[in-house]
C-alpha cells in the first residue's frame, strides 16, 4: 500500500511524471472514498479515474490546485453522488451481490458459496451504516491505513476516527448477532 | 500505532472478516492512470500516413470491388435470360410487332364475315 503523504500544491503546466506520482500516492484513497459510497469496486475505479482525468484537465488548463488530494476526494464524492442518478445505477443489469467472491478462484465450490454468503451479509450490514463510517472502514480494512492517516485524509481528529471505528465495529457485531446465523464472524 | 478500542461483544474475527471483504474488493492489479495513458500511447505510436496502409488491405479492397462488380454482372445477365419463356421458340416471334391497334384492325372484318346472325331478319316482339 502507498500511505498518503502530505499533499502539496499542484501547479498548472507541470510534467506528466509529477501527475503520475500524484496518482500513485492518492488513487487508492480516492478509490476507497468512492467505494465506500456504493460498495461497488468497478464503479469506484471508474469514479477515481474520472476524478484524476478532471484534475489532469484542470492542470493542463493552467489551474493551480493547492491541495490536490482534497480536490480529488471532493470530486470523487460528488461523482459518486451523481452516479446515483445515472441510468446505469438505476437500471443496472445485475445486483452486485451476484459477483461477490468471483475473484477467489482457487477455492472449492462449498468454500466459495460460503464466502459469497458471508460477503453478501457483510455488504448488507455495511449498507446500513452511515457513509462516514464506511469511509473509515474502507480506508482501514482495504488499505490498512493508520488512524492518523485516516484522520488526515478525512480532515477529522484521530479521536473521531477512533470513535467512529469503534461504533461501526460495534454495529456490525450487533447486526451479525441479530441475524443469529452460524457463519457470523 | 494506536489501536482502536474494542468491545468484548465484538467477535474476535470481525477484523479478519472485514479485512477479507474489503481486500477482496481491491483490484488485483492497480490500473494505470487513464488520464495520462492515452497521451503516452499516442506519443509512442508513430503517426500513420496514407502510404502506410498495408498492401493486404488494398488487395482485399480491390478483390471486394471486383467481386461486387462480377456478382452484379452475373445477376443482371441471369435476369435477362430468365425473362424468356421456357420452351418458347425464339424464331416464332422473329419479325413480330407488338402493335395492338394493328391487331384489332386486322381482326375486325373477319368477325363480321363469320357473324351467324348476319342473315336472320329481325322481327318485332309481340
Amino acid at each position: 500500500m502507498n500511505p498518503p503523504t502530505p499533499p502539496g500544491p499542484l501547479g498548472g503546466g507541470g510534467n506528466r511524471g509529477e501527475f503520475d506520482a500524484l496518482y500513485q500516492r492518492h488513487s487508492r484513497a480516492v478509490w476507497a472514498i468512492a467505494f465506500a459510497r456504493w460498495l461497488d469496486a468497478d464503479s469506484a475505479m471508474d469514479i477515481a479515474q474520472e476524478a484524476f482525468l478532471r484534475l489532469w484537465r484542470e492542470w493542463e488548463a493552467g489551474q493551480e490546485i493547492q491541495n490536490p488530494r482534497a480536490w480529488l476526494l471532493r470530486v470523487a464524492r460528488n461523482l459518486a453522488e451523481d452516479y446515483a442518478k445515472s441510468a446505469f445505477r438505476r437500471n443496472g443489469t445485475s445486483p452486485p451481490e451476484q459477483f461477490q467472491g468471483v475473484r477467489s478462484l482457487e477455492i472449492s465450490p462449498s468454500e466459495k458459496l460460503e464466502l459469497v454468503e458471508r460477503n453478501a451479509k457483510v455488504r448488507a450490514i455495511l449498507e446500513g451504516l452511515p457513509t462516514a463510517d464506511r469511509d473509515i472502514l474502507t480506508l482501514k480494512y482495504a488499505l490498512d491505513y493508520e488512524t492518523h492517516e485516516i484522520a488526515d485524509i478525512l480532515g477529522i481528529q484521530a479521536t473521531a476516527v477512533h470513535m467512529r471505528l469503534s461504533r461501526a465495529r460495534q454495529r456490525m457485531a450487533e447486526r451479525f448477532t441479530e441475524n443469529g446465523d452460524e457463519s457470523k464472524p | 500505532m494506536i489501536q482502536p478500542p474494542t468491545s468484548p461483544t465484538v467477535p474476535d474475527d470481525l477484523d479478519r472478516t472485514l479485512s477479507d471483504f474489503f481486500k477482496g474488493q481491491l483490484p488485483s492489479t492497480w490500473p494505470a492512470c487513464r488520464a495520462t495513458a492515452p497521451v503516452e500511447a499516442a506519443a509512442n505510436v508513430p503517426a500513420k500516413s496514407a502510404g502506410d496502409v498495408p498492401w493486404t488491405s488494398r488487395t482485399a479492397l480491390a478483390a471486394s470491388v471486383a467481386l461486387v462488380l462480377g456478382l452484379g454482372f452475373f445477376v443482371s445477365s441471369g435476369a435477362t435470360n430468365s425473362g424468356r419463356p421456357t420452351g418458347a421458340n425464339g424464331s416464332l416471334l422473329s419479325g413480330a410487332t407488338a402493335n395492338g391497334a394493328g391487331l384489332l384492325k386486322a381482326a375486325g372484318p373477319a368477325e363480321k364475315a363469320d357473324d351467324p346472325m348476319k342473315n336472320i331478319p329481325t322481327m318485332p316482339i309481340p
